[in-house]
């Protein structure tokens, strides 16, 4: 097969390509909707996927996501699109089991093997993550989109959500951060080819191991890092768990050139919208320019951002790191309030 | 005279790199103008320039806008602290930590009886690592360990109430007509379990 590549299709990528949040906001809440009491999760509480109870110890947890090219690759973005898509579930303390494929392709434009490899990528990410691929949908469309609905069980007792944020909980990150902004260098060729590998490896990396570490500390309050960034996430986190939120953003964890390129001003479009998202609830005291820009970057497949009672936090960290999940990082923690993020 | 930088054509965040590289290239008071042609390089470009404290003046014209300021004194400097380096696991794709695979309900070969008591020490000590396995996988024998009746279903209990994942061969179940007394773990097939032993993680046999 020819080498195609995938970043020529899209001008950005990945969870860079989600609608502002504000302007999603205020479209949801004026939806009409069932009324049920078996759904324990819906999009009012911002969280990473619905849940639905179907017994006292079982519900189901659904979710999709899908975005155009994050990487050149074909395989890559199959897997690092499913592995973003399975994360949500992960996000919810649950367990993945069943996705169907949604694809956009154009088959007239760009040879039919690649979309091939979309799909191998994921299927293969999958069945890392133990998920049965049981169908799908495909549109002809340019530029590609690919992503999964993911369906996972969990029980209802032992769910994790953005709301469940404790005073006193310190806050675990999984993953480091900066993929879009590598994403964004790899597009105008400012990026080694060594700190792209880095990038792509996380990307790819399944949550797996941070969910399972997590359920053994009874964390209730987790969600995933994806588009709407650090803070992005943290604001919501801190809304929904009516708690404030204090990050240092020394400890943060980044990705290997990150900096340099931010300050080469290597900061892609998302980051500024998600940076108008958060601004007004977010205050940052001495920091550094380019650092409060990496916060605010888009990431797709990002980590687990978990709140651990404080005793445990230190023993969590340390399982984490032993699960080779290296950059994991205490970065802040919680305390009493109502929504707002304090870094410094 | 102002320095040119002209981004006509270009899409985020390359005109913001464009800005940036003058920026650098240039000496303290020297004048810059930017001239980009979409509404969103514009407001990025002076988002950035505010949050540094840098003025500037816009012109909008019918195709295009153009920013221009003079360069700071001192703008924000890289961090010099060394970039922490760390990268995946060795195996990127692959659960790391490690499998604990059972083919027999003792441990060792000799006095079933003693073999027993090992494997139920065994599994009772798995606790007690400080790197605990991602999953246990048992097939022949090994998956009677997982019977209501026997003395080892607590221990495997507690073992995957800590997350980690229990598996039991579908067959070996069948086999030994066992599907209904099982007290914990999830049954799977010689595929699934294929590709765990194949996946590349660390697999351990006692």
């Amino acid at each position: 097969m020819e080498e195609f590549d995938l970043l020529s299709t899209v001008e950005q990528g990945g969870c860079s390509s989600k609608i502002p949040a504000a302007l999603l906001e205020s479209l949801l809440p004026a939806l009409p909707k069932l009324v049920d009491e078996n759904i324990l999760v819906d999009f009012s509480s911002h969280d990473d996927a619905g849940v639905y109870r179907i017994s006292d110890d079982f519900a189901l947890i659904l979710t999709t996501d899908f975005f155009p090219p994050v990487c050149s690759d074909p395989f890559e973005f199959g897997q690092i699109s499913a592995a973003n898509s399975i994360s949500d579930v992960y996000a919810m303390g649950g367990e993945p089991f069943l996705a169907l494929n949604i694809s956009m392709f154009p088959s007239s434009r760009i040879p039919i093997d690649v979309y091939k490899s979309i799909l191998e990528g994921a299927a293969s990410k999958a069945l890392e993550a133990n998920v049965a691929i049981i169908g799908g949908h495909t549109i002809d469309d340019f530029p590609p989109k690919f992503g999964l609905a993911v369906v996972g069980r969990v029980d209802p007792k032992r769910l994790v959500t953005n709301s469940g944020l404790r005073p006193g909980d310190k806050l675990i990150l999984t993953k480091p951060l900066g993929t879009g902004i590598t994403v964004a260098a790899k597009r105008l060729k400012m990026v080694t080819d060594e700190s792209y590998r880095i990038a792509i490896q996380w990307m790819k990396t399944l949550n797996d191991r941070a969910c399972s570490v997590m359920k053994k500390y009874h964390v209730t309050g987790a969600t995933d890092i994806t588009g709407f960034g650090l803070l992005g996430h943290l604001l919501r986190m801190a809304r929904s768990s009516r708690v404030n939120i204090s990050i240092q953003a020394g400890t943060l964890p980044v990705l290997p050139g990150v900096t340099s390129l931010v300050n080469d001003g290597c900061i892609p479009g998302a980051a500024f919208r998600n940076l108008e998202y958060v601004e007004n609830d977010v205050t940052f005291t001495r920091v550094d320019y380019d650092l409060k820009m990496i916060m605010v970057d888009a990431q797709t497949s990002g980590g687990l951002l978990m709140g651990v009672q404080d005793e445990f936090a230190n023993q969590t960290l340390q399982e984490l790191t032993d699960a080779g999940l290296c950059y994991s990082r205490i970065i802040g923690e919680v305390g009493e309030g109502n929504g707002k993020i304090f870094v410094s | 005279m102002a320095k040119l930088v002209d981004c006509r054509g270009m899409v985020c965040p390359q005109p913001l790199v464009e800005t940036r590289r003058e920026i650098k290239k240039s000496n303290p008071g020297e004048a810059i103008t930017v001239v980009v042609d979409n509404s969103t390089s514009l407001k990025n470009i002076l988002r950035f320039l505010e949050d540094n404290g840098v003025e500037c003046v816009v012109k909008q014209e019918a195709e295009s806008s153009s920013i221009t300021f003079n360069v700071p004194l001192q703008m924000t400097q890289p961090d010099k602290r060394a970039e922490e380096y760390c990268d995946v696991s060795p195996k990127p794709d692959v659960n790391s930590g490690f499998i604990v695979l059972l083919n027999s309900a003792t441990m060792g070969k000799g006095n079933d009886e003693l073999g027993k008591i090992l494997m139920k020490g065994f599994l009772s000590t798995l606790l007690e690592l400080k790197a605990t396995p991602t999953e246990i996988i048992c097939y022949n024998s090994a998956v009677t360990l997982a019977l209501k009746s026997s003395d080892t279903a607590a221990t495997l209990q507690q073992i995957s109430e800590r997350g980690i994942k229990i598996t039991l061969c579908g067959t070996c179940v069948d086999f030994y007509n066992l599907r209904d007394d099982l007290a914990v773990g999830q049954i799977s097939n010689m595929l699934y379990i294929a590709q765990r032993l194949s996946s590349g993680v660390r697999i351990i046999q006692p």
